[in-house]
């Protein structure tokens, strides 16, 4: 099947500065595809290509099997792009906001008016309709970006930072509205500094450092792919020291913590491990009430894999 | 509900009458419109600014059309419309010569400012709709001024002093002066996105509208009103010769500003190049058509041919500068679009974008324009054998003449060819764009002038020597003027000498082009093709059906024998 977005050995250079360095990956249809790297990483470089605002030194990159080089016009017809720092105009309310983009994408008549409408209850903006844009909030001026970026309803969306410099509530709701689009069957590559939402909305995640793709895979493969320790916690009915020295003289405990009568332990074993070592702790006649096992989150795995590196 | 999403039904419409249908069909042809004109026409409606001059026009036309009346009234009791006129071309041309050039501006400029530009062009805007509608903005403002003036125009045809032709023409060349400086304005507007180049080129745009404004202003009233020698200008041929050359001058530079904006805002990949040369070519063709015209029907000397030789040479000279800049590298997307037939790739290779084919393509119609001015005096002296004797007599030889254009031609060769291998060079090792390609170039001519002429001044030497050979300008003149007091010296030299260099730069710039000019036609991607065959389908050919089974297919229905 051929893939939504293929960044195909892209580079970018400025000057010295090599921003984006021989990046490869694909993203397939529908899949939400978290793009997360400190700042200066080279995220914005290669968005803001594949959205064929730039173009690459060497390599291409393709929409829908488009080059971003060769035909930005088909790309730019299947592409909705959403910038870290959008722009709005002076004087325009939002529905004529709206309006422009969506005559900028050739919807004429009634298709541009359905569009107008759909996208408008889609980003809930109905009420906000005939509200100058300088008068939005943060938040609802995002939401009238994303507006902007679904109005001739493409199937693949960039979305660069949606969340940066949103609060609680407007960020739940973004999620939300973008958890509905993948639900449509678009294909969205988002980045954001947020990782535990990007980990709870994406398929697939891609780890770039110094314009390089440092791991590229889903949450779980990536975690396999960088092995680490993972944190077991074990709750004892009586004393904590005993489970400790049986733990010491059976397994390697790397670090631990006690906490009432919880054990915090981190070890090299897998879950497999974990699941025997439960078996021998009730087996040795350890009264466990509870035994959990703490998967490494997205963040663990970031930082594992960068080193917080900029150029 | 706002005027967007209301469409009446065309039945009620009829019902309501004409102008409820004439409202259906605006609103049907506003579809059409090109949407920045709709977007910035709601903007300029709602923004204090257009307000504010508006209503500013408008009182500053009150108060001419009685200030004026009490003012020139008092001095005689005859007719004053003309002075009345000449108040409001001031105040209908700072609107026009100023505040809509200038607006143009800081309306493409702001869209960088703003983050905006980038939201446009990734939609299905071409540049040059995103240009045409900032242009189309501007002629609405136009309009708008020119109606709040209106009646206060037509009210000094009625005090008299001033003819119904003398207003049109002024209100005509105004308006057309106002098109051509907002493109110019939309043209410095895409030529950086830096903010302190924004800055200085806004300065320079606001001074320029300025002393444009009173210029216009201030000559047209001097020369028109305050002499009164419009209507004598009206009935001379030559008058008439003179305002289509400035038009068609207008109409290709404002063609050209209009092409550079569109090209500055073009997707990289895309061929920038073609439209504009294709422009370069046509201005200069409708000059060398004008002059050629003068010449034959009002002074057949050799001297507007000299004139008219260097103003082409300057013209392809600047207009080399640019083009020797461009990267020699053509994107796969203008590869398909190359011309592939034998006679195409003869007459349109050196339109393609690269900066061999933009030497070869201006030094070709530099050749072209000095073997037409070689050729015209003499196909003159065939057809008008007295004509010739007339101009040698009159200004000089024509001998003088051709080795002066030619000399000209070899100037611009070495000048553009040097430039052109030293911008090679340099991107061996590092990138560099065309603003650097004329920034060479201005600084090799520096190079080869003041050079010169710094040593000739230490040396205690102030007549023309060979040391000047470098020196165009001083070069040429001398060619050219030297004709008063015999032959130039350094004449022989200056014939040997600069056709071979031109020659041996040529040369040297050979290899770099050919490489330019083999550049090939490329298919489409698959990608592409497959899409356009389900956009776009062949028709399948109808299978063959003979004649004859179609006569047995209506005999059996009809059941008549077989034939």
């Amino acid at each position: 099947m051929r893939p939504m977005i293929q960044f195909q050995n892209l580079h970018r250079y400025f000057g010295p500065t090599r921003a984006v360095n021989g990046i490869s990956f694909e993203v397939q249809k529908g899949q939400v595809f978290g793009y997360i790297g400190p700042n200066g990483a080279g995220k914005t470089t290669s968005m803001r290509i594949l959205s064929t605002l730039d173009i690459p030194t060497h390599g291409d990159a393709f929409v829908d099997g488009f080059s971003v080089v060769d035909d930005p016009d088909r790309v730019r017809h299947r592409l909705g792009f959403m910038p870290d720092n959008f722009g709005t105009y002076a004087n325009v309310n939002v529905r004529e906001y709206l309006d422009f983009f969506a005559r900028a994408y050739n919807l004429r008549g009634r298709q541009r008016l359905a569009a107008i409408h759909r996208t408008m209850e889609f980003t809930q903006l109905d009420e906000l309709a005939e509200k100058p844009i300088n008068g939005l909030s943060k938040g609802m001026k995002q939401r009238l970006c994303l507006g902007r970026t679904l109005i001739h309803d493409p199937p693949v969306l960039v979305l660069d930072e949606p969340a940066a410099g949103l609060d609680p509530r407007a960020r739940i709701e973004l999620r939300q509205i973008i958890r509905r689009l993948a639900a449509e069957g678009k294909t969205v590559l988002i980045s954001s500094h947020i990782l535990t939402e990007l980990a709870e909305m994406c398929d697939a995640v891609g780890i770039i450092e110094r314009g390089r793709l440092l791991a590229v895979g889903t949450v779980d493969e990536i975690q396999k792919g960088h092995p680490g320790r993972n944190a077991v916690r074990v709750r004892v009915l009586g004393e904590v020291q005993p489970l400790l020295a049986w733990l010491q003289d059976h397994i390697t405990i790397h670090q631990h913590r006690i906490d009432g009568e919880q054990l915090i332990f981190t070890h090299d074993g897998d879950r497999e491990s974990e699941a025997d070592l439960l078996r021998d702790l009730v087996l040795a006649g350890f009264r466990i009430a509870e035994f959990g096992s703490e998967r490494r989150s997205l963040e663990d795995v970031f930082m594992q894999v960068t080193k917080g590196q900029v150029q | 509900m706002s005027a967007i999403d209301e469409t009446p039904p065309a039945a009620s419409t009829r019902e309501r009458g004409f102008w409820a249908w004439f409202d259906a069909w605006c609103q049907r042809a506003g579809e059409y419109l090109n949407p920045i004109l709709v977007k910035e026409t709601r903007q300029a409606f709602k923004s204090r600014q257009f307000v504010i001059t508006f209503t500013l026009v408008l009182l500053c036309g009150w108060v001419w059309s009685v200030g004026g009346l009490v003012l020139t009234g008092a001095y005689d009791g005859g007719s004053y419309g003309d002075r009345m006129f000449a108040g409001y071309v001031f105040i209908l041309g700072f609107p026009l010569l100023v505040m809509v050039p200038f607006g143009a501006f800081r309306s493409l400029a702001a869209e960088w400012e703003d983050n905006t530009y980038e939201l446009i062009s990734i939609s299905a805007l071409k540049p040059h709709q995103i240009v045409s509608g900032k242009l189309g903005s501007s002629l609405l403002q136009m309009v708008l001024y020119l109606s709040a003036l209106a009646p206060c125009l037509a009210f000094t045809f009625l005090l008299r002093g001033i003819d119904l032709p003398t207003i049109l023409f002024l209100l005509f060349w105004m308006v057309v002066n106002s098109i051509t400086t907002t493109l110019l304005g939309l043209c410095l507007a895409t030529i950086s996105r830096a903010r302190h180049w924004q800055i200085v080129l806004s300065v320079a745009l606001i001074a320029g509208c300025l002393w444009n404004y009173l210029l216009f202003c201030i000559g047209l009233i001097e020369e028109w009103v305050a002499r009164g020698r419009g209507s004598r200008y009206m009935v001379d041929p030559e008058f008439w010769a003179v305002n289509g050359i400035i038009l068609s001058a207008a109409i290709g530079y404002g063609a050209m500003f209009f092409l550079i904006a569109r090209a500055a805002l073009l997707f990289p990949s895309e061929n920038r190049s073609t439209a504009l040369r294709i422009c370069l070519v046509v201005q200069y063709l409708l000059f060398l058509a004008w002059v050629f015209w003068a010449w034959l029907f009002i002074s057949p000397e050799l001297d507007p041919l000299a004139i008219c030789g260097t103003l082409i040479g300057i013209h392809w000279w600047a207009a080399g500068t640019f083009l020797i800049g461009e990267q020699p590298e053509l994107s796969k997307r203008a590869r398909r679009r190359l011309p592939q037939s034998f006679l195409g790739r003869m007459f349109w290779t050196t339109f393609n974008p690269g900066s061999g084919t933009g030497y070869l393509f201006v030094l070709g119609n530099l050749a072209s324009a000095a073997m037409v001015l070689t050729a015209a005096p003499y196909v003159l002296a065939m057809l008008e054998p007295e004509t010739i004797s007339y101009m040698n007599r009159r200004t000089g030889t024509y001998d003088q003449l051709v080795t002066f254009l030619w000399l000209g031609f070899c100037y611009v060769a070495i000048y553009l060819g040097i430039a052109r291998l030293i911008i090679l060079a340099i991107r061996r090792y590092t990138e560099v764009g065309m603003l650097f390609a004329v920034l060479v170039q201005i600084l090799l001519v520096l190079a080869g002038t003041m050079g010169p002429l710094l040593i000739q001044a230490w040396l205690g030497v102030r007549d023309y020597s060979l040391l000047q050979i470098s020196n165009p300008l001083w070069t040429l003149m001398e060619v050219l003027w030297f004709r008063f007091n015999g032959i130039l010296p350094q004449l022989p030299v200056l014939v040997l000498v600069l056709p071979m260099t031109a020659f041996l730069v040529l040369l040297l710039n050979v290899r770099s082009i050919g490489r330019e000019l083999r550049q090939l036609r490329v298919d489409a991607p698959q990608r592409v093709q497959e899409e356009e065959a389900l956009l776009h389908p062949q028709p399948q050919p109808e299978p063959y059906r003979s004649p004859w089974d179609e006569d047995e297919a209506a005999a059996r229905l009809t059941g008549a024998p077989d034939a």
